[in-house]
């Protein structure tokens, strides 16, 4: 395509151009046996496949699904650290008592003491 | 609308012919969910024109074939993640065709003709065939040398007879931009043609 192309040339190569085209146009293959077999073969083996994917979450949920579940019911990983700390904590003050809570506990237990949080407060709403 | 379509059907109906109504849209998330004749309904369907465009854009039918296969498979894996809405299905196998086709002319260059397979073929008259075959494959051949997307718009628009909106559309640029794509590319291919023009059959007049 060169500039010392006339517009008559052009013309004439875009007419060949055409009947090309027009003619490549015009085919309209059959589909074969063969072909139709080969593309129902994939089709059937990615729906298996699908399937097969598709199947895995049907099973009842694993063991550590539940805990998941129930850690996630209580608030989370985060919320479990101090639910944790809180029980622990617990179990060693019931297992070896510090000697001041000793006391404290003989205290509540021997006479009748009542313990105000704060000392101004009325909280057993004695001028009720 | 697919999902509206299959609670719209009555319960009675023959499955086959309800399927042969079916969007396919409808028919490709049937698939997905694992209905047995959803596949044979689409690959009746779509595969013809698949194959037409593969075939008309590669001058060969051994390779077209191959083509139609692959872009069918493609659309197979995408069934479960298709969403509905977004594209048409015709559309969207336009578009793998059309880039599946133009993968396979950039391998052709440097090939020489002569080493593509020859196809089966059963018309009786063989110099009208040969020269048929001969236009064919310079056709293939001319696209093969032109940028993939002057080659894929003008096979959209002359051997698939789109229209410039859905070509625009399938190639996701504006309708402009496909006809400047469509002019330069017919006027490339005339030139590559022409240069070949008595060894094609043409004679001046």
């Amino acid at each position: 395509m060169t500039d010392r192309k006339t517009t008559a040339d052009e013309t004439r190569d875009m007419a060949l151009l055409d009947t090309v085209l027009s003619e490549a146009m015009a085919e309209e293959p059959e589909v074969s046996d063969a072909l139709m077999a080969r593309v129902l073969a994939d089709a059937d083996r990615v729906q298996a496949a699908l399937q097969a994917r598709d199947a895995v979450p049907a099973r009842p949920p694993a063991r550590g699904e539940r805990l998941r579940a129930i850690v996630s019911a209580l608030g989370g990983w985060g919320a479990m650290g101090g639910l944790l700390t809180a029980t622990v904590a617990g179990f060693w003050i019931g297992a070896f008592p510090p000697a001041a809570l000793d006391a404290y506990v003989d205290g509540q237990f021997g006479d009748s003491v009542s313990v105000g949080f704060d000392p101004a407060a009325d909280w057993i709403g004695e001028e009720g | 609308m697919d999902g509206e379509w299959i609670r719209k059907q009555p319960m009675d109906q023959n499955p086959s012919e309800a399927l042969g109504a079916a969007p396919d849209e409808a028919l490709l998330r049937l698939f997905a969910n694992g209905d047995g004749q959803a596949a044979r309904v689409l690959t009746a369907r779509l595969l013809p024109r698949v194959l037409g465009q593969a075939t008309r854009m590669l001058g060969n039918r051994a390779e077209a074939e191959d083509v139609a296969q692959e872009a069918m498979l493609r659309l197979w894996r995408i069934a479960p993640d298709w969403r509905s809405g977004e594209a048409r299905v015709s559309t969207w196998l336009y578009r793998v065709v059309a880039n599946l086709c133009t993968d396979r002319l950039r391998q052709r260059r440097g090939v020489g003709l002569d080493e593509i397979a020859e196809p089966e073929d059963d018309r009786p008259t063989p110099d009208a065939w040969l020269q048929d075959e001969a236009r064919r494959r310079a056709l293939a051949d001319a696209l093969a040398q032109l940028p993939e997307r002057q080659a894929q718009a003008v096979a959209l628009r002359h051997l698939e007879e789109l229209g410039n909106p859905e070509i625009a559309e399938i190639m996701d640029m504006g309708v402009r931009a496909v006809e400047s794509l469509i002019a330069r590319g017919k006027r490339a291919l005339a030139a590559i043609l022409a240069a070949r023009r008595e060894e094609l059959g043409f004679t001046d007049d």
